[in-house]
């Protein structure tokens, strides 16, 4: 159903292996998060139900699987984007670093139909570790660079408290929302192989 | 969905059903209870949805939800009645629970009725309602709810019949085994052939399109039922004739007949149409005789099942005393005076008037005695076709047929029912079809009718073939093709003088002449299990029915003349079966030995007789006069009463029927038939 | 972006196995021994997911052609122990011709998909559908219908393929006879799957066909059935798709027995209706081929399988005591140990010998500017053997794609051919006579009334055909010929039981991970 299609928006979050991209989808969609690391085994995709002007939409967030390790991201998983989410970690400057990378790799790579006003949105997690005191990347370089990719939104959070989670990824959604759907390709019915027709008997034919 | 079936509860559903079964019983008392209070409060409402929900087959329930809708609708304030949005939201609500009941059963009758009832009340989108249903109808293509509810939608959005008519086509495209989209297609063609809208007349050229839509269905998958049916609608608007016809008479048009001084002064007058007509009158048809022009004429439908309409009509006329003069001719004209009274039971009126007459002569009667009448072989002897009464049936087959149609037209049908015939044929050659050798055996028959107004027919044999190939291959519709049978064989029988004749028997002796007529009919030991093609046969006197498989003789109430009739060695089952002969007063042998009289305690098989009795004939309280201090028993003589009662028979043959075995039956026939004196072979004092 | 070597160091540096190559033989066997359990190294020397079954963008394909095919200067022999074996390159494809008549078209070259092993599709009932449903990959693909299958007279003129009993009554050029045939024949063929599958063997036994016209060829069986040459055409190529002229007798190559052409009749049916949306039996990915071995690594990756593009494996490590396999060595230098190897047949290892005598496939793709009906976004084009010129001996097939597959840029349409051949010349000349039936040649304006599209570039190339194989490595097969990928994942899911002889191939999977997917579905939806 073309309006099925449309109302699912499709969410990636990229950045540097261990910046907390798992524990970002976690801690919106379940409101957990665990202590322990692991490089990410086992996500694969969360989703959540949003109410947007009246509207229910379903956000379907993409974790990188662990590929993003040896920056082995395919095409596919690029495609069809509505918001791209880059995550660094504010006690690693490296990570921030990386941001850059990511973001024209989602360019190349998702060739949006207008990179310039492609909707990312950039979160600083882990701002509760030491208590703010192994901070390496500050607020302000963090949204200078964002002001010189195109006025990115910038969130400060963490995973681990819960703190600003939430507004991150409202703005997530409603940038996500705001990327119609950039090619008519989207909206025609496309072919669920999850949905099998019902088995039609030969018996009643009134 | 469609062809789904219910699933059987499994062992682990059973707890959660018996807790659902005290759900609902709480639910459907606390609903009655509402109901009966009448309570339409919205927590009512929403008690009664819930029900509704679980079981959309309740209709107290849906009932209950008409009455809450009219009460809140004229109970409202006046601010709410003008607003229109309340309104809606109370039909929203309604639509919106009928949704909920379909979504449990996709063919509740109570829901799809409820929802026409509300959308019928108007204020709501009849837009939204059809975009519904091309959703459901995509979902489930066959289920006949949705396209009668479309056909209702269709109505009150005032879609074009053309516009429904492509999405039949489209359903079809899409999957042709569907009864219901090529039915619906025949109802929106019927409109539009109707209507004579743009495009669709001439119908010839429109129905040629058909038939070669339908051949591609039928060619494709002639196991699929669905296509064939629609094929039988065409052949059938093909040949039909658009209005009613008087088609065959007595006495016929331009004969001479002559009656016994006598015996009888009055004659009936038979008119025989081409289908059940209606509205026959002294208004309608004139009677003109040289004298004077009678006027009040009855015109009475010989019809055993429908009320004042009939494809025979009779009248009786009567030659005044004083007039009685065997050297005197009298010149009797039937004209037709205002044939736009005379209309088929769909209205159509017969707009081609028509005239016909015939001269009456009488003749002193030598008076004879009535003698035991049989219709053994010795009695009869060959025809002599010098016989004044063979010159009377000719008469029945030197009718011209009058060019009543447009002759394009007609060539038109000629030829588009030639081609069907050949493609059929080829289809036969290379497919084992049942319902592709009945189409050939109707466009056969079809092509024959067209054809010949009298001339011989031309296909019967291999019609004859066709039903008897079926009658082996499809055994449970043995007894209509049986039936199809009889009738094309009668009509082979009857189609040319000739071969009528061959029928045709003279008495040995002519003492009874009088009762007989001079000619016998015998169409016994034919394996008959219908009669028909009446139109040739209205001047039979003497018919000979025996040793045939009748179940009924429906039609045959249109052969007033007949005095003499044998139907013993058949397989009537009942005295029902027998309803036609009330209507033959001139009756007086009556052969119905053999049968199956009184063997079905409840006649079961009734429907293949005309319809009950009890349905035509009020009770006669004099039955229960003339059974009185007999035994109750006597009851179930009534049947016999009410079709013997009013007939004169001399001579009568029951022996052979379950019912004779009580004995009281043939006392009560004794007594029930003062006139008579013969019966089963025994005269009696 | 990042160079190989700025790669840390791979880690854990033993494995259960380590797969070399993302082909999607490779990527199912990642995945299937992912969600055996089994700790699983993915290496790929290209910087794309897919191998020489991924889409690719227009410049892509033409350098990722043209690299394949040049024979590679074979490395001077790292080492002469016997401990280590040189891994080469192995060219698959040869005779690579590239023409373009639009330059205008390498502006978007990333507007294209475009498949090295078209033209493929999926069947709706095939084992790939089955497949990525029982491994869950099917959540990363979305498919959409392939609108019209027509078959090619080589006249310019193409007909619809009259493949279902809607399809046969719609059929506008089928005499009423045949189309009396043709439903005949799929009935007769669903009489008999329904009378074998039946418990009740006595009541349809008619209606089974006998051992011995199962075992004769399709070919002499539907002569049997005294169905005219279109009919059998119909059957045996646009809807069994078999390649080899049937009619060839004692020189065609592969004779297609009953039971098999059954079981293609019967694919192709089960096909058609199997999902409410998908009209005909052919379905085809948004944005190419290539989604499939990637929704498979992605499989993987969620199993924990870990992956590293741009990674070449120079050679392979020997046990000293055996000269068993023991592990690779990669281009970074780092040696890694695993159990069990699987590589791609695009390398050769120095011990093994190349097949000498492998079989050729000819393919080709072809862009135009417009489709070949109005209307028709995508479309399967049969040319049956002989249809095109007498001595074609086996049927070319062909594929057209448009924008609203994600496979080209709007306007554009995408043509794939293939055929299989026994040398490069034969091959090139079946793709050469079905462009020239199908396409106009650029420029010329004045000839374009025939409303052909204009061929705005093409590449044609000759690609081998190799099985997979188990050796002291276990090797993948080349694409193959077919329409579909059921071969393949036939022989995949045999290499997958050579090298894990106990485990499940994609076990049933609990629907934990997926449990948010599934909605009750059973009712009509009433929802305007």
């Amino acid at each position: 159903m073309a309006s099925r299609r449309r109302m699912l928006l499709k969410v990636i979050i990229l950045g540097d292996s261990g910046v907390g991209k798992t524990s970002l989808m976690n801690q919106y969609v379940n409101r957990k998060f665990s202590n322990q690391y692991k490089a990410t085994i086992g996500a694969d995709f969360l989703t959540k139900e949003i109410q947007f002007e009246d509207r229910l939409f379903t956000l379907q967030i993409w974790d990188t699987a662990g590929q993003e390790r040896f920056q082995s991201l395919g095409v596919a998983f690029y495609r069809g984007a509505d918001c791209c989410v880059l995550v660094h970690d504010v006690n690693v400057m490296k990570s921030f670093e990386s941001l850059s990378n990511w973001r024209e790799e989602f360019l190349i790579q998702a060739s949006p139909s207008d990179p310039e006003n492609f909707p990312f949105v950039v979160l600083g997690n882990k701002i509760d570790v030491d208590g703010g005191n192994s901070r390496v990347v500050s607020e302000k370089k963090a949204k200078a660079w964002c002001a010189s990719k195109g006025n990115i939104p910038y969130f400060e959070t963490s995973a681990k408290e819960g703190f600003n989670v939430e507004a991150a990824f409202e703005c997530i959604a409603k940038n996500a929302l705001k990327n119609e759907p950039e090619e008519e390709m989207y909206i025609p019915d496309t072919i669920d192989v999850a949905r099998e027709r019902q088995q039609k008997s030969s018996g009643c034919e009134c | 969905m469609h062809g789904r079936p219910r699933k059987s509860a499994t062992p682990v559903d059973e707890n959660a059903s018996a807790l659902k079964a005290a759900k609902i019983r709480s639910l459907q008392t606390q609903f009655l209870q509402n109901h009966h209070n009448n309570i339409y409060t919205k927590e009512a409402l929403e008690l009664n949805a819930k029900l509704l929900e679980i079981n959309p087959e309740f209709m107290t329930a849906w009932n209950y939800r008409k009455l809450a809708f009219e009460h809140n609708i004229s109970s409202q304030s006046e601010v709410e009645k003008a607003d229109s949005d309340h309104i809606k939201s109370i039909i929203d609500e309604e639509l919106r629970v009928v949704e909920n009941a379909l979504r449990k059963n996709f063919k509740s009758y109570g829901a799809w009725d409820h929802r026409k009832w509300v959308v019928s009340k108007g204020n709501s989108s009849t837009e939204r309602e059809l975009k519904l249903l091309n959703l459901f109808q995509k979902q489930d293509t066959r289920n006949f709810h949705a396209w009668n509810y479309r056909r209702f939608i269709a109505g009150l959005k005032n879609i074009s019949d053309e516009k429904e008519l492509q999405f039949t086509t489209d359903m079809i495209n899409d999957n042709f085994s569907n009864y219901s989209a090529w039915h619906n297609r025949s109802v929106l063609l019927t409109h539009l052939l109707e209507k004579k809208v743009e495009g669709y007349s001439p119908k010839e050229i429109f129905l040629t399109e058909e038939y070669e839509f339908v051949r591609n269905a039928v060619f494709t998958d002639p196991d699929d039922q669905s296509g064939w049916f629609y094929h039988l609608w065409l052949l059938d608007q093909t040949v039909k004739v658009d209005m009613p016809i008087m088609i065959s008479s007595w006495p016929p048009c331009g004969s001479d007949i002559n009656l016994p001084i006598a015996n009888k002064v009055t004659f009936p007058v038979v008119l025989y149409f081409n289908e059940t007509v209606k509205g026959l009158n002294s208004h309608t048809v004139s009677v003109e005789t040289e004298s004077d022009v009678s006027k009040d004429i009855t015109w009475s439908p010989l019809s055993t099942n429908k009320f004042g309409c009939g494809q025979a009509w009779v009248t009786h006329l009567s030659i005044p005393h004083q007039e009685l003069n065997s050297s005197k001719t009298y010149e009797v004209k039937i004209r037709s005076e205002d044939s736009q009274g005379i209309t088929s039971l769909s209205g159509v009126p017969c707009s081609q008037p028509w005239s016909f007459s015939f001269r009456v002569s009488v003749c002193l009667d030598e008076k004879q005695s009535f003698g035991k009448i049989t219709f053994t072989d010795e009695s009869f002897c060959t025809i002599d076709t010098s016989l004044k009464s063979i010159q009377l049936l000719k008469s029945y087959f030197e009718v011209t047929k009058s060019d009543d149609e447009h002759p394009t037209s007609s060539k038109w049908k000629l030829e588009m029912i030639a081609s069907e015939i050949a493609q059929y044929r080829e289809l036969l050659t290379w497919a084992e079809c049942k319902i592709g050798k009945l189409t050939l055996a109707r466009l056969l028959m079809a092509h024959d009718a067209m054809m010949s107004t009298g001339t011989s027919i031309t296909h019967v044999e291999e019609v004859l073939e066709l039903y008897s190939e079926l009658m082996k291959l499809d055994p449970p519709h043995y007894q209509y093709y049986k039936n199809e049978h009889s009738l094309v064989l009668l009509k082979q029988m009857t189609s040319c003088m000739e071969s009528l004749l061959k029928y045709c028997w003279q008495y040995k002796e002519s003492s009874s002449l009088n009762i007989t007529g001079s000619i016998c009919l015998r169409l016994n030991s034919l394996s008959l299990s219908r009669i028909g093609s009446f139109e040739r046969l209205l001047w039979v006197q003497s018919l000979d029915l025996s040793h045939n498989q009748l179940h009924s003789i429906e039609g045959l109430e249109a052969l007033q003349l007949l005095s003499c009739l044998n139907l013993s060695h058949n397989k009537l089952t009942s005295f029902t079966a027998l309803e036609p002969l009330r209507f033959l007063k001139s009756l007086k042998v009556l052969n119905v030995s053999h049968n199956e009289i009184g063997a079905h305690t409840v006649d079961t098989r009734r429907y293949l007789c005309s319809s009950p009795m009890s349905h035509t004939l009020s009770y006669d309280p004099s039955f229960e006069e003339f059974a009185n201090g007999d035994d109750a028993k006597l009851v179930n003589f009534w049947e016999a009463y009410s079709i013997f009662g009013g007939l004169n028979l001399m001579q009568l043959d029951v022996v052979g029927n379950v019912i004779v075995d009580d004995e009281r039956f043939v006392l009560f026939l004794v007594k029930l038939l003062p006139q008579l004196k013969w019966l089963d072979g025994e005269e009696l004092h | 972006m990042a160079e190989t070597e700025s790669y840390p160091p791979i880690d854990p540096t033993n494995f259960d196995l380590i797969v070399v190559g993302t082909g999607l033989p490779e990527s199912i066997i990642a995945a299937a021994a992912s969600a055996a359990g089994k700790t699983v190294l993915h290496l790929d020397h290209n910087p794309f997911y897919g191998s020489h079954y991924s889409s690719l963008t227009l410049q892509d394909l033409t350098s990722f052609l043209r690299s394949h095919s040049e024979i590679p200067k074979t490395n001077p022999p790292q080492s002469d122990d016997t401990e280590t074996l040189d891994v080469n390159p192995r060219p698959l494809y040869s005779d690579v011709e590239i023409s373009s008549y639009d330059d205008s078209l390498e502006e978007h070259s990333r507007k294209f998909n475009l498949d090295l092993a078209g033209p493929r599709v999926l069947f709706c009932a095939d084992s790939a559908v089955n497949l990525l449903l029982k491994s869950s990959a099917n959540q990363y693909v979305e498919f959409k219908n392939i609108d019209a299958n027509y078959i090619g007279d080589g006249n310019g003129n193409l007909m619809n393929v009259p493949d279902s009993k809607s399809a046969v009554f719609k059929d506008k050029t089928m005499k009423y006879s045949e189309k009396n045939q043709l439903n005949s024949f799929f009935k007769l063929v669903q009489g008999h799957l329904e009378a074998v599958k039946s418990v009740d063997v006595a009541v349809d036994d008619e209606k089974i066909i006998s051992d011995e016209d199962l075992e004769s060829p399709f070919v002499v069986f539907m002569d049997k059935m005294k169905l005219p040459p279109k009919i059998k055409s119909i059957i045996l190529y646009a809807i069994a798709m078999v390649d080899y002229d049937q009619d060839a007798g004692e020189s065609c190559k592969d004779i297609l027995k009953t039971k098999d052409g059954i079981d293609r009749l019967a694919l192709y049916h089960s096909s058609v209706g199997r999902f409410p949306n998908a009209l005909g039996a052919l379905i085809y990915p948004i944005y190419g081929q290539g989604e499939l071995p990637q929704a498979f690594c992605r499989r993987a990756a969620v199993k924990g399988c870990l992956y590293v593009l741009r990674m070449p494996v120079i050679s392979v490590l020997l046990n000293k005591d055996n000269g068993n396999y023991k592990g690779v060595k990669l281009v970074s230098g780092q040696e890694l140990t695993s159990d069990k190897l699987v590589m791609d047949p695009s390398f050769t290892i120095t011990s093994s010998n190349s097949p000498s005598n492998v079989s050729k496939l000819a393919r080709g793709i072809c862009i135009t500017n417009s489709a070949l009906k109005p209307d028709i976004s995508s479309c399967l084009v049969i040319y049956p053997p002989r249809s095109l010129y007498p001595d074609q001996a086996t049927s070319i097939r062909v594929l057209q794609l448009g924008s609203s597959l994600a496979v080209s840029p709007s306007g554009k349409f995408v043509f794939y051919i293939s055929v299989v051949c026994d040398n490069a010349i034969e091959g090139k000349k079946s793709l050469q006579a079905a462009i020239d039936d199908l396409f106009s040649l650029h420029s010329d304006e004045t000839e374009s009334k025939e409303l052909k599209p204009t061929l705005l570039w093409s590449a044609l190339y000759i690609q081998d055909l190799i099985e997979g194989s188990v050796g002291p490595v276990v090797m993948t097969p080349t694409p193959d010929g077919n329409l579909n990928y059921n071969d393949l994942l036939d022989a995949t899911s045999k290499l997958f039981k050579k090298l894990y002889p106990d485990d499940e191939f994609f076990p049933e999977t609990s629907n934990t991970d997926s449990s948010d997917k599934i909605e009750d579905d059973s009712e009509v939806v009433l929802d305007s």
